[in-house]
């Protein structure tokens, strides 16, 4: 924020308390299962070209693990995928039922629409990243959000197979089979990832966005009528 | 210490705060010039990666707590009436899947 700016009237309440603490709860959450997923994933990669380095992974230091487990983290790093899954799934629901019953999902996600969404893509193309008013999304946002919130249902669904493949062989016949769930279950993380990459540049950007969401508040869309006309 | 006597040359209607508005634009380039500035924080962050948690006992015994609460949700999970799916022999992959991240041909090479 820029420092002096008049507090009060002007500012509005865009992120309340439970959907700021659900947010960076997920963060934590998200960075621990992906951290941890990709060393699971590099003990029986799936495609032979895709390895993630082991310094961007999670599951403690590789020498002392291998001296102990004769592993370079494995065992460590599904203990951390088994424990950071109720964070990721407790907090999601609880996001979930909170958006959904306050309405907050559907008043702020939806619809998206098509037409809405070609000019945003224009505009962003040329340059145009509208951002004044934090109160709204626009069509891309919207699209962004209601998708990565799809990936994470989808990855939390596809891993309880994973972890559970005999109580849930419904579930993983539906995903074509064992390796079939894995992949869903990369894909999503892929979703993810891709999903952070621009979240947390476009944050960076406008740290506007990123203000709001720790103090919840930004500039009312009135007092932007003070702005000059371009 | 700063003086807390207010200064005489201060407005009393406090600090005019049009030219943040009049001059949105050049606000703006200082903003990014912040952005850059957070840029370097956010590359200080990267060096945190070199911290390793996992191997503290508090985080273990964290850890081994989450793994025995799994146990007990999955001894809630198991039916015993459920047994694991069979497969037919043309299901096998040849050669069969195994826990590594090198290829079969390694395996004998090694040996």
């Amino acid at each position: 924020m820029i420092p002096g700016m008049q507090e009060g009237g002007g500012r509005v309440l865009v992120h309340p308390a439970l959907v700021r603490l659900t947010h960076w709860l997920n963060a934590v959450a998200v960075l621990i299962m992906i951290g941890s997923g990709w060393r699971i994933y590099d003990n029986v990669p799936i495609f032979s070209f895709i390895h993630f380095p082991l310094w961007a992974t999670l599951g403690g230091d590789p020498d002392l693990t291998y001296a102990r487990n004769s592993d370079v983290g494995f065992s460590n790093a599904l203990l951390w995928h088994l424990a950071g899954m109720w964070l990721f799934v407790v907090n999601g629901l609880v996001y979930l039922i909170y958006a959904t019953l306050s309405g907050r999902l559907w008043r702020r996600m939806l619809p998206i629409r098509p037409s809405e969404l070609f000019s945003t893509i224009a505009d962003t193309l040329r340059l145009k990243l509208a951002h004044e008013d934090l109160t709204v999304y626009n069509a891309v946002q919207k699209l962004l959000y209601v998708g990565v919130i799809a990936a994470m249902i989808l990855a939390a669904i596809s891993g309880l197979s994973l972890w559970k493949p005999v109580q849930f062989q419904t579930l993983i016949a539906l995903f074509q089979g064992f390796q079939g769930a894995r992949l869903v279950h990369f894909l999503c993380m892929t979703a993810i990832v891709l999903f952070l990459v621009v979240h947390v540049t476009l944050a960076l950007l406008v740290p506007r966005t990123l203000l709001s969401m720790i103090t919840g508040r930004a500039r009312a869309p009135a007092s932007l009528s003070l702005e000059p006309a371009e | 210490m700063r003086s807390l006597a207010r200064s005489l040359f201060r407005p009393d209607e406090g600090i005019d705060q049009s030219p943040l508005f009049e001059d949105k634009r050049l606000v703006e380039k200082i903003e990014r010039r912040l952005f850059l500035r957070q840029g370097l924080s956010l590359g200080a962050l990267t060096l945190l990666t070199g911290c390793d948690i996992s191997n503290k006992n508090a985080v273990q015994a964290v850890l081994k707590g989450f793994s025995r609460w799994n146990d007990r949700v999955q001894a809630w999970l198991f039916d015993p009436a459920k047994l694991a799916p069979t497969f037919s022999e043309a299901d096998v992959v040849k050669p069969p899947r195994f826990n590594a991240f090198y290829s079969i041909d390694e395996v004998k090479r090694s040996t």
